[in-house]
């Protein structure tokens, strides 16, 4: 028997529950899914307590196991509709130069003046929130926890050229719906 | 024979060039692509402007979320077997 078995769910609940509810919600912004991978998270991790090496920590190896569970999350929320990412690209011709229809910027004098305004930044959370939630989180990883490149890839199981590209079509989203609020 | 690459290429270049570093060539083509070409020298300027806004977003730290008393006491209760 390992020091580990004498770990105990009321233990596990009241240490870990909060830190890994707020780590799912850096990625999600279904409060209600966030809990309940958090509990599958728990439930599993009691399971498979006797796998746990002591090669990391608790709280490492429990964050672990709730980010596959919220990538096999998107893996299904991907399969129901297109992903995300193709449907974007790899399509007919004209949609390769969709964005140059859209002339002109979304600038004015007035704008840069604007960016520490709360109103402005509530605007912002607003378009941000209109993305697909994976992008989403692959937004804040990258804003918010300011990860490595490489990491948020590892994380969101995506290639380093899926990610430039999320970035890319997530500005132009964000663009369109700011420049729609804004005029 | 593809010379110039497409408004695509290049500001998805411009993307990747935030936090990686591009070869000469590409920052001269990017250049040379701005100079003539205002939608993607526009998709700049907003660019860096929606860059500076998440940045401010984001600034204000990490948002902590936890269960309640209750909620607790019920994953106490899913976790035993």
């Amino acid at each position: 028997m390992s020091t580990t078995n004498n770990i105990d769910h009321t233990e596990l609940v009241e240490d870990h529950s909060d830190y890994l509810l707020s780590f799912a919600m850096s990625k999600l912004s279904d409060i209600e899914l966030a809990k309940d991978l958090v509990q599958d998270t728990l439930v599993s991790a009691l399971m498979k307590l006797d796998t746990f090496e002591h090669r990391s920590k608790l709280r490492t190896w429990l964050t672990s196991i709730l980010n596959r569970k919220i990538i096999d999350h998107w893996r299904k929320a991907e399969t129901r509709y297109t992903d995300p990412v193709s449907s974007f690209f790899d399509q007919d011709d004209d949609k390769r130069h969709w964005f140059i229809e859209k002339q002109g910027g979304m600038h004015s004098k007035s704008i840069v003046d604007k960016i520490s305004d709360n109103e402005t930044l509530a605007e912002l959370q607003d378009c941000i929130d209109g993305l697909p939630e994976k992008w989403q989180g692959i937004i804040s990883s990258k804003y918010l926890q300011e990860k490595e490149s490489e990491q948020i890839c590892n994380d969101f199981a995506i290639t380093p050229s899926n990610l430039w590209v999320i970035i890319h079509r997530s500005k132009l989203l964000l663009r369109d719906c700011l420049k729609s609020k804004w005029i | 024979m593809d010379l110039m690459k497409g408004c695509e290429e290049i500001t998805l270049d411009i993307e990747r060039g935030r936090y990686n570093s591009l070869s000469v060539k590409e920052l001269v083509e990017i250049k040379m692509h701005l100079l003539i070409c205002k939608p993607c020298a526009d998709y700049k300027k907003d660019s860096d402007l929606i860059e500076q806004l998440l940045q401010e977003k984001y600034k204000q730290g990490a948002a902590k979320y936890s269960f309640s008393a209750e909620e607790k006491e019920a994953l106490k209760n899913a976790c035993k077997h």
